[in-house]
């Protein structure tokens, strides 16, 4: 799957986001909330066409940034299929309270 | 950490509501009697079945929201009669409409943000992108 590439994609990448690993993290984030807004807007539209097929589209794109991510960095959600179960990275993660970029 | 400190709010002393474990018994709640809610020929303003139609709702036309000049109640007036009599004068009957009833007019598709500018703005769709503009500035 291609990855969404629109000259628009690096604009709104903070200044500040500096590593590659919250680049990554952002795009998950950023699909994940397009899909709850045109999820909203099919909760209303059940049978819009083109919400759908822009629902499907970047579900796609959702799953395969966060498995990107989770490949490269380690678990995002504590059952997503792609996690490595060789050891229990989860507890490996930066939490919330350990991550620079919300201190 | 050998100690923890409930937060204030979660002391069950202070919420006497729940002497009753199960809730409110339905005896006490009157307004129960009507088992399924208000029948449709009491509300007259049903008669309109897809809301109000969008050229009745003058305040529509400013589409980036209400300047924040022309909303005299943010002045916080001093005492509260004034501040009902300002609201009084307000006050015009708006046609077909009723009190305390919301009416929000359908999203259609349009073309959304590229995802990463969606949440920037906060919404993935340039219609429902209402940045507040404190003094009624144009962007």
């Amino acid at each position: 799957m291609k990855m969404d590439t629109t000259p628009n994609m690096n604009m709104f990448i903070h200044a500040n986001m500096t590593s590659e690993r919250e680049i990554a993290l952002w795009k998950v984030q950023a699909y994940e909330f397009a899909l709850v807004e045109v999820g909203l807007f099919l909760d209303m539209n059940p049978n819009d066409k083109t919400a759908l097929s822009y629902f499907k589209q970047y579900r796609d794109l959702k799953h395969q940034a966060e498995s990107d991510f989770t490949k490269k960095y380690g678990p995002i959600t504590m059952d997503h299929m792609d996690n490595d179960l060789s050891s229990w990275k989860w507890i490996q993660n930066p939490w919330p309270w350990e991550n620079e970029s919300e201190v | 950490m050998s100690e923890i400190n409930l937060p204030y709010w979660s002391t069950r002393r202070d919420m006497s509501e729940m002497n009753i474990p199960y809730g409110t018994p339905l005896n006490d709640m009157s307004e129960m009697n009507i088992p399924y809610g208000t029948p449709l020929k009491d509300m007259s303003e049903m008669n309109i079945p897809y809301g109000t139609p969008l050229n009745d709702m003058s305040e529509m036309n400013i589409p980036y929201g209400t300047p924040l000049n022309d909303m005299s109640e943010m002045n916080m007036p001093s005492d509260n009669i004034q501040a009902n009599d300002m609201a009084e004068k307000k006050s015009e009957p708006c046609p077909k409409m009723v009190l305390a009833m919301a009416y929000v007019p359908k999203q259609v598709w349009e073309t959304p943000y590229e995802v990463t500018e969606g949440t920037h703005r906060g919404t993935l769709f340039p219609e429902l992108y209402k940045p507040f503009l404190g003094g009624g500035n144009k962007p």
